[in-house]
């Protein structure tokens, strides 16, 4: 069976020189969620944003089989569904609902049909009845699910999150853990929360210094690194 | 300088509306079709960075305070042509959500600030590149003189009065104040500079042509600047005479008798006592501008 | 934010927040066109329009005192101006200044307190504003309150420090310069994943529209009532 992601020998430098991503290989099965872990400045979110060819670096990027090139990357970005870490970035319309039909009509479905399609994901992601809310009025845990919300208007085969439990508290933690479970899309999570990360993924790989440097169950990825609260002992 | 509705009088506004608001919709439809216009809620941020800068308060001495008007600061980064948009956008959206500024007078403000004080800062950027700090102290001044001078204008060609005194102390303001935007928008832009120098966009090149047309339109702006500052030596009876504002009869068509009288043989001896005065105005900015930035790079 | 209270005005709902907003724009226009036009001889040249407006806002059912509190910010311009009118001697003509300036103010205020700033700038559009401009302020307009969060906190963060100190002004001018180019910074990164964000859901440069207003018969009728109405107020001033 084809991966839905799959990530071959993937190099990418920003313009200033550093050196973000260096001979990255991947793959995300159908049906697989896995955590990417990393600490900050890993190379997390410059990998994600290759995969729906918002950055392009050398190496091959395979979308479902489908080379992501510049003239398939418009077509592929309707299939990847791609969480920003920061909701203010992506909820830039005035009110909720208008913000969350912006996908749909952007693929060209009339307006009635992407405000149907946008009920229909508010609903699914528990947030009815906020229709006509200004996004910067939610709470953390809202705008998250808004965010969600737009992205699964757009009905995508794939869903990309970069580090969804910022800001969250812990029962907002728990309910975007549910929702995410509840989801069938497979899914790449980065997340520096190693309990989130166990919770959500089947498996998860750790990003250190832009390269892969070790795969398995966020258990033991976490133990490897010192990455666990468990093992910390804090007071004497 | 966010000129009210009804100070200006109606060929005065509508004048300006009928130039600056086709030219910045030209301006606005040319950037549109020949760049990636999927950029554009770019300019909104900077917008909105405008806006939020000026809640940044910059000590100026005597215990009072300035803060950014912004005009210099986004030519140097944004460009002239990308600027004009996010000021015209600024001005109309202070007009229409914050009530600074008339509605009617939205042309001439947008002439005067979006329009005739980016070109001007955006001049003296190019025009003084070899000297980057003066360039961008003079192109902080300027384009407040610019916005400033023409705002004045404006009002006494709609006939407001203003005794010579009062005239005098709002150019020394317009003059402080010119002096704290070009120093706000020296340092700010170093800073930034030091954080990501690929943010800005200096002019890199350039010929005479700016330095002449910069040269050129300080003076025609000098001459009538001070055309219109001497023209009222006894201030408001000459202005209301010359103008026929006050006092009017009622009804007659309201576009009527806004005729000015331009001419006139003993202006021509103050418009060059007034240059003289000027040109030596524009040297201290200058040499000024070269201090200041020569203490700043120590 | 002094625009907070604007917005929550806006989504208020009553007769005048019902109708269109190209009709409310227009409407707008004509008043303000019908006061210029007024002479400029006397305040009480503005007294009818300013009924006019008491009554809009009667029916747009909005806090009064609020609105003309907010309208006064205009004062200070128009004080000014009106007092060295008075102190040459041209009285009556500073008044008519203040008291149409004033009025003018408390007209835009109206429709932007009964118009929410996207259907405004959605009749702005397609009354012929280039889309770049709607693009901008759109994106201005949402950011506003997030930029000017962020320089609201790092001013707290900064007093907190003993940042600005009036006993040091050149050190306390280059701190400002250095915290804004910080905000600057910041906006530039939040511009940056704004327009990520929008690539990645499929933006190509035109913000297509949910909810498409109508211009109903009875916006028609509210047009031709403000026409008919900016008419008689003209003529009502200047043939008295
Ligand atoms: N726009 C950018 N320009 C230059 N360098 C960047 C940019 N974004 C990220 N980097 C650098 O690339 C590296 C990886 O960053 P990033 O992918 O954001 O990490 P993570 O998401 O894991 O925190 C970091 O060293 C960061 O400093
Ligand atoms: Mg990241």
């Amino acid at each position: 069976m084809t991966p839905v992601i799959e990530v071959r020998d993937l190099y990418y430098s920003y313009e200033d020189g550093a050196q973000a991503l260096s001979g990255i290989n991947l793959t995300v099965g159908t049906g697989e969620t896995v955590a990417l872990l990393g600490a900050n400045g890993s190379g997390k979110t410059t990998l994600l944003l290759h995969l729906n060819g918002l950055l392009t670096g050398r190496g091959t990027v395979l979308i479902g089989g489908v080379p992501l090139t510049p003239s398939s990357a418009q077509r592929l970005r309707a299939k990847v569904g791609v969480v920003f870490q920061d909701s203010d970035d992506q909820l830039f319309l005035p009110t909720v609902l208008e913000d969350v039909a912006f996908g749909p009509l952007n693929q060209g479905h009339p307006p009635a049909e992407a405000l149907r399609r946008a009920r229909a994901a508010l609903l699914s992601t528990g947030l009815a009845g906020i229709d006509d809310r200004a996004p910067y009025h939610l709470s953390a845990g809202e705008k998250r699910r808004v965010a969600l919300a737009g992205v699964l208007a757009m009905e995508p085969d794939i869903l990309i999150l970069d580090e969804p439990t910022t800001y969250l508290d812990p029962p907002a933690q728990r309910n975007l853990a549910r929702l995410l479970l509840a989801l069938p899309q497979p899914k790449l999570i980065a997340t520096h929360d190693v309990r989130f990360a166990a919770a959500v993924a089947h498996r998860a790989v750790f990003l250190a210094a832009g390269k892969i440097a070790a795969q398995g169950t966020v258990e033991d990825l976490a133990k490897q690194y010192d990455w666990d609260w468990a093992s910390f002992s804090p007071r004497p | 300088m966010h000129i009210p509705d009804n100070f200006l009088s109606p060929p005065v506004w509508l004048a300006l509306d009928a130039i600056s608001l086709p030219l910045v919709g030209w301006v606005a439809r040319r950037s549109f079709r020949d760049s990636d216009h999927t950029a554009t809620p770019r300019l909104g941020v900077m917008g909105a960075f405008v806006f939020a800068a000026q809640m940044i308060n910059f000590p100026v001495g005597a215990g009072t305070s300035a803060h950014l008007l912004g005009g210099a600061l986004l030519v140097s980064i944004l460009g002239p042509t990308a600027t004009v948009l996010v000021m015209t956008t600024i001005v109309a959206m202070q007009a229409f959500v914050f009530q600074d500024g008339g509605v009617l007078a939205l042309g001439a403000n947008v002439f005067n600030m979006a329009l005739a004080g980016v070109v001007a800062a955006a001049l003296a950027l190019r025009a003084f590149r070899r000297f980057p700090s003066a360039a961008l102290f003079l192109a902080g001044a300027v384009s407040v003189l610019a916005s400033a001078f023409l705002a004045l204008a404006e009002l006494l060609a709609s006939g407001v009065h203003m005794p010579p005194a009062l005239l005098w102390a709002s150019i020394g303001l317009f003059a402080v104040s010119a002096v704290v935007e070009g120093a706000i928008t020296l340092a700010v832009v170093r800073a930034v500079s030091r954080l990501n120098s690929r943010w800005l966009s200096l002019p890199s090149q350039a010929g005479r042509g700016p330095l002449a047309a910069f040269s050129l339109a300080a003076l025609l702006m000098a001459v009538a600047a001070f055309f219109v500052a001497s023209s009222q030596p006894d201030g408001l009876q000459t202005l209301a005479a010359r103008f026929h504002i006050s006092s009017q009869p009622i009804l007659p068509a309201p576009l009527a008798g806004y005729s000015m009288s331009l001419a006139g043989p003993p202006w021509l001896g103050r418009a060059s006592a007034a240059l003289a005065g000027l040109l030596l105005a524009a040297a201290a900015c200058l040499a000024l501008g070269r201090f200041l930035a020569r203490r700043r790079s120590a | 934010m002094r625009h907070h209270r604007i917005a929550g005005w806006s989504l208020l709902d009553s007769p005048l927040h019902r109708r269109d907003a190209r009709a409310k724009l227009l409407a707008t226009l004509l008043f303000l066109l019908a006061l210029a036009l007024a002479p400029q001889s006397s305040a009480l040249a503005a007294v009818p329009f300013a009924l006019v407006l008491l009554a809009a806002l009667f029916f747009a059912r909005l806090p009064l005192l609020p609105l003309l509190l907010r309208s006064a910010s205009v004062l200070p311009f128009s004080i000014v101006f009106a007092l060295i009118e008075w102190a040459s001697g041209h009285g009556p003509h500073g008044g008519a200044l203040l008291a149409k300036s004033y009025v003018s103010a408390l007209a835009v205020l109206l429709l932007a307190a009964s118009t929410p700033m996207p259907s405004l700038l959605h009749a702005m559009e397609s009354l012929g504003v280039p889309r770049a401009f709607v693009l901008i302020a759109q994106s201005l307009f949402r950011y506003l309150f997030v930029i000017a969060e962020v320089a609201q906190r790092m001013r707290l963060a900064s007093l907190c420090r003993g940042g600005t100190s009036p006993l040091r002004p050149s050190a306390g001018f280059r701190a400002s310069a250095g915290s804004l180019a910080v905000l600057f910074a910041r906006s530039q990164q939040r511009a940056h994943g704004i327009h990520m964000a929008m690539l990645s859901r499929g933006f190509h440069g035109s913000l297509p529209l949910a909810v498409r207003p109508r211009f109903r018969p009875s916006d028609a009728g509210f047009l031709a009532a403000a026409c008919a109405l900016g008419a008689a107020l003209y003529l009502s001033v200047t043939l008295r």
